[in-house]
């Protein structure tokens, strides 16, 4: 027995050596998004397609320059420009952005615009259309501001150009102090080594700022900001958490056992399970979310927990190998099944602790063939001497019942994806802040129309646009630049019927309107030339494809190709009332880009198909309990798991408002703890024996370690630990009763 | 004088034969004349160039009424343009336009704003135009003969209280290939008009009258002409 002990610390040691060479901050996640499954439907792939390779590579800024301070927004691009991580700079109060494609838009203006303009003119009689191309431009003309175009006119006429670039140049962005930014990132945005170079740059330009211009304000927000907090929080947090539950578990033990034995037990196999866990989630995951080591954390109360069984349980080792066993086979049952979750984090979690439980189990066993088992009641000698309580059946049954009937009526299920986030309503406000700077209406939902290929995303975006009663609100309308294809198809008829009438028509207005009509020789040669080519085979396809990959800066949010399993998509932001709004995510291939919404949906997915799971297992769990216990203490043991859970869930229904998936997977974890108290309960009892030491020390470390986790910041985390605590405490207090002090 | 003595000079001419001299006479002869008639018309006003740029630059603050034409090459017929004009040496120019629309425009040395009735100021897009109004435009109402001889050719005109004021682009300046020249004339310390001439087809003719200066600008006309914040923070 000694030398497979040795053989399997061996192994340990060389997993921990292993471990120990793992480049952590690569491999850990802090990003939401990864708690998505892989294989989602495709609305959710997209939303995390588009947080990760569009939204997470923008930062969002707002310069404050009161008087426009001489000099201010030459330093901030410069200083822009030398950071290293900053790859594009876009000054969303002008449209500069725009220009520096003005080539792209100019020369396929006719493509783009022209059948949106077509479509504009109900009579498609080339005169008429002409006279009210003229007069158009006569109005046009009459505009103050319209002198900005006059250099442009004479090639454009029917004015595709100032009208399309009006809806590219978003409307009252920024104030006459304010310069609203967006600048793209190099590199990976959810690198720590760039979001560290970001920060350093962003500060380093916010102090120079001040120090030139007082008046001077720089604020920056972006997803990049928000994963780098929630990854430094998580962090700490997580450090914080292991140190303090490791420091109480020892601390109660010493304090109730005063003995090295158990204390050196229970570090050796809490150290051996997270050993045993962190290696099979680093060999079967590349990328491993922090969270799934914190809710792994729940693996520390099981080790404990065996470590305490092995340590006290003196005599032979069948004596307790029995409950050990069963205890595990269940747990271990039970945690399987999150390897058939949906969520990635709940499938991480399943695998740290059922190879936890696992490398825990061997670890017991090998640290009790080298260290000689207590007498358990030397161990409890410096417990205090608590009998216990004899409560009447016909008492205690009904008025659980009644807390439980009681607590059902106000129980309700909530399912808030934030809750998974470390909470930073710092940069939330800021980020209001600064979106309500650069958007006209920060409340609005933005839409994803999305489709297999272009036509199809086009097409459906016809039918969302006509659902749509009243204006858009959406600044940039970059649909009104790609032409319906069906639309197109219409206008090449036209161009065929017509012939040359138009041109000649509008020439003709042009003439009597007091306009130089030669001037406007530009204008005829370049429709000349579209006419010829508008009737090719797969215009619109090229055109579109040239159009995508002629954006960049803000516009290049606005669509996206279709290549391979990447659907492609447009964006419209819609400010209309929910059920409208749910009315279009009723069309197909609609998304709601603000995730919440969506992402909540399929949380609540989860978490009615975790509770499936659940219920899977602990009918497994019971048929494994029925199989070997008899009848009487196979319900006994089962009434007080069912029981302990029920009056712990009663009791956080009746404390905080809504449960969730994590007060669900911590039911689940209390229930198997609490069943191994039952079996070693029910062992003693089989052998008249006192309650075992170790279910009190289990108990109390556990709900010591739990109790920790609800002091996070992390509302996951914090459910997590309050669900456990309660379950274990009821639980043990259930067994004492019923289990074991009954006789 | 002068007249009498071009009478004597070309009596001297009709006895000089060879066209070298004769050319030569010729050019003495216009330079002469040229220089005697700007002397004897400055004599005869009151101002000089440094005087009036002196007088017409010491308001720094002038609210005006103007009456705008463009002339456009691709149009034979002008655009015409009403409003009251509003400089302010800090605030920059701000044309607030009553007549065919109500538009405000504010040319400040960093962009140009423009708003609607009832709706925010937004920064104009960046073209040749508005770059060409912000170089040309804040330039030459600054008066300031340093910074116009930096890019003009200065000639100037007095006739009594009456003046203009030629401004040609030096050939290697910037505003070279966005103007072809300026006129600006007036009458005594008010200027008239000023005609920008883009080339000989395209030009801004604008009359200015009722000119007088600013002590303070109401609070709303900071708000509305110069999209000033108000105290209690509002915006347009």
């Amino acid at each position: 027995m000694k030398r497979l002990s040795l053989v399997w610390f061996l192994c340990l040691a060389a997993v921990a050596v292993g471990l120990a060479f793992v480049s952590w901050s690569e491999r850990l996640s802090a990003n939401v998004g990864d708690l998505l499954p892989e294989g989602e439907a495709v609305e959710g792939r997209l939303v995390r397609s588009w947080v990760q390779s569009k939204q997470a590579g923008i930062v969002w800024a707002v310069l404050h320059a009161p008087d426009q301070a001489d000099g201010l927004w030459s330093f901030v691009e410069s200083e822009l420009g030398e950071m290293s991580v900053i790859e594009g700079v876009y000054r969303l109060d002008e449209t500069a952005w725009v220009e520096d494609q003005a080539e792209f838009w100019w020369r396929q203006r006719l493509g783009l615009r022209f059948p949106q303009w077509w479509e504009g003119h109900a009579e498609k009689d080339p005169q008429s259309m002409a006279r009210a191309a003229v007069e158009d431009l006569d109005q046009f003309l009459a505009e103050p501001d319209a002198f900005v175009w006059d250099e442009l006119i004479p090639g454009d006429p029917l004015l595709l150009i100032p009208s399309g670039l009006s809806v590219l140049q978003s409307e009252a962005i920024g104030g006459t102090d304010t310069i609203p930014l967006m600048l793209t990132l190099r590199g990976d945005p959810l690198d720590p080594v760039v979001q560290e170079a970001l920060t350093d740059g962003m500060e380093a330009l916010r102090i120079s700022l001040q120090n030139e211009w007082a008046e001077a304000d720089w604020r920056y927000s972006g997803v990049v900001r928000f994963a780098q907090a929630n990854r430094q929080g998580i962090s700490a947090e997580v450090g914080r958490l292991n140190v303090a539950i490791f420091v109480s578990v020892l601390a109660l033990m010493f304090l109730l056992v005063r003995s090295l034995k158990p204390l050196l037990a229970v570090a050796v196999v809490v150290a051996g399970s997270v050993v045993c866990g962190a290696g099979a989630v680093i060999v079967l995951y590349d990328q491993i979310h922090v969270l799934a080591l914190v809710l792994g954390a729940i693996l520390a109360g099981i080790a404990a927990d065996y470590a305490i069984h092995t340590i006290t349980g003196k005599g032979a080792l069948k004596g307790i190998l029995f409950p050990l066993l069963l205890g595990f086979a269940s747990t271990a049952i039970g945690f399987s099944l999150f390897l058939a979750a949906p969520l990635p984090l709940l499938q991480q979690t399943g695998v740290f602790v059922l190879s936890g439980l696992a490398g825990a189990l061997l670890t017991a066993l090998s640290v009790r063939a080298w260290l000689q088992p207590a007498d358990a009641a030397l161990l409890g000698r410096h417990l205090p001497v608590i009998k216990a309580p004899r409560l009447p059946v016909f008492v205690t049954v009904p008025a659980i019942v009644m807390l439980v009937l009681l607590a059902a009526s106000r129980m309700e299920w909530t399912d808030d994806l934030r809750m998974l986030e470390y909470p930073t309503p710092e940069l939330y406000a800021l980020e209001a802040d600064i979106q309500a700077q650069i958007h006209t209406a920060p409340d609005a939902e933005v839409l994803l129309v999305t489709g297999r290929d272009w036509r199809e995303a086009r097409e459906r975006l016809s039918e969302v646009l006509q659902r749509l009663d009243g204006p858009l609100d959406s600044a940039i309308k970059i649909w009104e630049w790609i032409p319906d294809p069906a639309l197109l198809g219409d206008l090449e008829a036209w161009l065929e019927r017509e012939g040359d009438a138009f041109a000649e028509a509008l020439a003709c207005e042009l003439d009597r309107a007091d306009f130089e009509v030669q001037a406007f020789e530009p204008f005829f040669e370049d429709w000349r030339q579209w006419r010829a080519s508008v009737s090719e085979p797969n215009y619109w396809d090229r055109l579109v494809a040239e159009t995508s990959a002629a954006l960049s800066g803000p516009l290049m949010l606005l669509f996206s190709a279709g290549d391979g399993e990447q659907p492609a998509w447009f964006t419209l932001s819609v400010d209309k009332a929910p059920e409208q709004l749910a009315q279009l995510e009723a069309l197909p291939g609609v998304v709601r880009h603000s995730q919440l919404t969506h992402l909540n949906t399929l949380f609540a997915e989860y978490r009615s198909s975790l509770m499936g799971l659940i219920l899977v297992a602990a009918a497994v769990m019971a048929a494994v309990l029925f199989a070997f216990l008899r009848v009487r203490e196979f319900f006994l043991v089962l009434g007080v798991v069912c029981g302990a859970v029920s009056i712990s869930f009663a009791m956080l229904s009746l404390w905080r408002s809504g449960l969730d998936l994590f007060d669900l997977m911590g039911a689940f974890l209390g229930a198997c703890l609490i069943l191994d108290y039952s079996l070693f309960a029910l062992n003693a009892r089989r052998h008249q024996r006192p309650m075992p030491v170790s279910i009190h020390l289990s108990a109390v470390t556990t709900a010591s370690s739990f109790l920790w986790l609800s002091s996070s910041s992390v509302a996951a985390v914090q459910h997590l630990g309050q669900t456990v605590s309660v379950c274990v405490l009821v639980g043990w207090l259930l067994t004492w009763i019923f289990v074991h002090g009954k006789d | 004088m002068a007249a009498a003595a071009s009478v004597a000079l070309a009596q001297v001419y009709s006895e000089v034969e060879g066209l070298v001299i004769r050319v030569l006479l010729c050019a003495c002869l216009l330079v002469w004349s040229g220089a005697v008639s700007l002397s004897a018309e400055e004599e005869r006003s009151p101002w000089d160039l440094d005087a009036l740029l002196q007088s017409l630059s010491s308001a720094s603050a002038v609210e005006s009424e103007f009456r705008e034409s463009r002339h456009r090459g691709f149009r034979r017929v002008p655009a015409d343009f009403r409003g009251t004009m509003r400089w302010d040496a800090e605030l920059g120019l701000s044309l607030s336009y009553s007549e065919p629309r109500t538009q405000v425009m504010l040319i400040r040395s960093d962009a140009v704003f423009q708003s609607q009735r009832g709706r925010s100021p937004r920064r104009m897009p960046s073209s040749e135009e508005s770059d060409f109004l912000r170089a040309i435009l804040l330039d030459v109402f600054r008066f300031d003969r340093a910074v116009w001889e930096a890019s003009f050719d200065i000639v100037a005109e007095f006739d009594e209280d009456r003046w203009s004021i030629l401004l040609n682009p030096l050939e290697d300046s910037e505003v070279a290939g966005m103007v072809e020249r300026i006129e600006i004339s007036g009458e005594a310390d008010a200027v008239r008009q000023l005609e920008i001439w883009r080339d000989e087809r395209s030009r801004v003719e604008i009359e200015i009258r009722d000119s007088r200066t600013v002590e303070q600008w109401p609070e709303s006309v900071l708000r509305e002409a110069f999209f000033r914040e108000t105290e209690d923070g509002e915006e347009p």
